[in-house]
Order: structure tokens, then sequence, then C-alpha cells
């Protein structure tokens, strides 16, 4: 190497050259930077990626251990917490509390994520293609919009899954194609006064096409925003699918979701307080943890607020 | 507020010599309170879809309970009327917040 002995400087990377060099300040490494020195929102994406993880691997977990979350045993139902076998007792049924918290945490989670992700995306798109056109598509949008967020979303949720009966699937998309709107309103307002400015004038100059400067220009100006959103909108859903569960509207018995665990305790609150607890902490936990990830990410990429 | 507080038309009215209560009603709030206008109509609609959860909860007899044993018994009539209601109030509650918006926002306008 050409560089050996020679002293560097002592925190800065070093370039392909050996020079030393400072790394921009993008909007994105900035935002990085904050989130890192952002004790609270660390710790909560750490637990968030754990339960997250734990969700992930539940078969595995469940089998290593060889607890089943749908095998009944009467006899041995109401277990206490740290009973030998069923670390976290055992419900009305005799079920394993511990297997069944963990493939509910696995729909919950994954219910709110994937319907979240798939809104998003149809918002985006709808948004983004609105805003850009403008004219009579945007006309329809616009109306088509407001029509859709002036019914309560709760309640047709409600009346949705009275009259079908939902597995994780169909919730995911009921769910996603009921978040679309408002993320399709935010968009367009995005687009109109990004599609302004001067870089959109200069890929099309470039020739660059219409979708081209839609998905590769425009769109990714409005990340920070949106992964905003996101996480919001995931803490909200798995809120939503917790009460559609709780009012008995949700996911069916024997499928384990967080909500309809707490439901099914509800009846049998004397006997298991830990059936109702449980579950109780872990929706409370992880939507306090999302909703603390969405303030720091807004405090991360708002440069105004930056103290 | 914090992002209004911050900006400077505020440095201005305070360099003004404005009192507090001038400050912070009269120059900050008005400026703050835009935003809120827009959350006011979702708010409204959550809290319509929630009364069904909640009557339910509580056996409070209110329109969301009237809407949720009209879906247990499949009165469809019934299911009918309450989503029209629920939309009604939805609607009423948009444009309240569109005229909400331009009485706070002079930059709009009722056209």
């Amino acid at each position: 190497m050409k560089n050996e002995g020679r002293k560097q400087t002592a925190t800065l990377p070093v370039g392909k050259r050996g020079q030393a060099y400072r790394p921009a300040q993008t909007l994105w490494r900035r935002a990085l930077l904050s989130i890192r020195r952002d004790r609270q929102t660390m710790v909560a994406l750490a637990v968030l990626m754990i339960f997250s993880l734990i969700g992930l691997t539940a078969p595995l977990i469940s089998e290593t251990l060889e607890l089943d979350p749908i095998e009944q045993d009467v006899r041995n139902n109401y277990a206490p917490l740290g009973t030998e076998g069923n670390l976290l007792g055992t419900d009305e049924l005799g079920r394993d509390h511990f297997a069944r918290l963990l493939f509910a945490g696995q729909i919950s989670l994954g219910i709110a994520i994937s319907s979240a992700i798939l809104g998003m995306g149809i918002g985006v798109a709808v948004g983004s293609v609105a805003g850009f056109y403008g004219g009579i598509v945007d006309d329809f949008v616009i109306w088509f919009t407001a029509t859709w967020t002036a019914i309560p979303g709760l309640l047709l949720l409600v009346i949705v899954s009275s009259l079908f009966s939902l597995t994780p699937f169909s919730m995911i998309f009921l769910l996603g194609i009921l978040g679309w709107a408002g993320v399709a309103r935010l968009v367009r307002a995005e687009t109109i006064s990004i599609k302004e400015r001067d870089f959109v004038l200069a890929a099309r100059a470039t020739g660059a096409s219409n979708l081209r400067i839609m998905f590769l220009h425009i769109v990714p100006n409005m990340f920070s925003l949106l992964i905003i959103i996101l996480s919001q909108s995931i803490g909200g859903l798995i809120l939503t699918e917790s009460a559609l569960s709780f009012i008995g509207f949700g996911i069916k018995a024997p499928t384990p979701t967080w909500g309809n665990m707490l439901t099914s305790a509800l009846d049998y609150m004397r006997r298991g307080p830990h059936l109702m607890i449980l579950p109780g902490l872990l929706i409370t936990v992880t939507v306090f943890c999302l909703y603390v990830i969405g303030d720091g990410l807004r405090d991360a990429f708002d440069p105004k607020i930056a103290d | 507020m914090l992002e209004t507080i911050s900006s400077d038309f505020i440095q201005t009215a305070w360099s003004k010599g404005l009192t507090n209560r001038q400050v912070w009603f009269r120059h900050a709030l008005r400026n703050a309170i835009i935003p809120f206008t827009v959350f006011l109509a979702p708010t409204f609609l959550g809290l319509i879809g929630g009364s069904v959860i909640i009557e339910r909860v509580f056996t409070w007899p209110g329109v969301g309970l009237l809407t949720f044993d009209a879906l247990v018994s499949r009165d469809h009539p019934m299911i009918m009327a309450s989503v029209v209601i629920g939309s009604f109030l939805g609607l009423m509650s948009w444009i309240l917040s569109d005229i909400l918006l331009a009485l706070f926002d002079p930059r709009v306008r009722f056209s």
C-alpha cells in the first residue's frame, strides 16, 4: 500500500485514493445519525425487531419446545404462570398460552405490516398518478377518495367482516383497501408540489418518460413522509384488528390473534387473569413502540424541528 | 404549535412588544390550528366507527349498538340505514373541516 505509514486524520473515512473525505450530509444520513443518537427510538426499534423476529420464527420455537397452539388438554386448563411444561400457563381449553401468544404475534404483526404496505402501495400509485397528470384523472381520484373517506372505515370493516368469515389473508386485503385513500390524498398533494421543481424539468429535458419521472424522481422524494405514515399506520392497524376481534368480528378461533385472545380471556377474567394481561400488554407495548418510532422518525427527518 | 412558535413572524410579534397573550393566542395559535382542522374529519369518522365497539363493550343503547345488533341478526335494511347515517355524518364532518380551514387559513377561499 502506497499510503502506509502516512498519518491519517483520526475519524474521517478514507476514500479510494487514500484521501480523507467527509461524507455528504444528505437527508438520509442526517436522519440515520439523529435516530442513532435518539435512545428512545432505538429501544423501541429493538423491541419491535425482537417481536417480529420471534413472530417470524414462531413455528420453529414452538416445535423445539414441543408446544402446540391448538392442541387442547381440558384437564390441564387455567394453569397459572410458571407451570412446568407450560411456562405462561394454559387457557380455558388447556392450550399452551406461550405458543398461542407466539402465533398470535405472528398473525397480528403480519396482518398489520402487510396491510399497511398494501394500502401504502395502492395509495402511492393512485396519488402520484393523480397529482402528476392532473386534469380529469385528478378530479376523478379526488372525488373517489373524498367519497371513500366519508364512510366510517371501522363501520365498513365491521359490516364486511360480519358478512364473510375472515382468514388472515382476506383481513390483510380488507384493511389494505380501506387505508389507501388517506395515503393517496397526501401523496397527491406532495406530488403536485414536487413536480414543479427544477429537477423534474431537468429529468424531462434528458428525455425521461412520465413513468420514470413519477417513480424514480418524485416518489423517492417523499420517502421520509411515507416511512412516517407507514410506522404510524401499522400501530393503528394492530389496534383496529384487535378492536375487530374484540367485538367478535375478527379472525375466528382457533387461529389465535392478540385481539381474539383478549376477547376469549374476558369471559374467564377471574379464573385466569394472566390470559387477559399478557396479550393486552403485548398489544400495548407493540403499538407504543410503533408510535415512538413514528415520532422519532418525524424528528429525524424534519430539519425544522431539529434542536 | 412547536413548529409555529419557532418561526420568524413570532419573533417579530415578540419584538413588536406584544403581550404574552397576544403572541400566543392571536399569532401562534391561529396558525397552529390550521393543521388541526384537517384532522378533524378523520377523527370524527374514527369516533363514529369506534362507537360500534364501545357501545358493544359497555352495552350502551346507541346507534353503534343498534348497528351491531342489526349485524348479528342480519337485518339488512337496518345495516344500510346505519351506514347511510354514518356516511352522512362523515360527509358533514368533512364539510365542517373544510369550512373551518377556510375560516382559519386566509389563503383558502370559498369558491
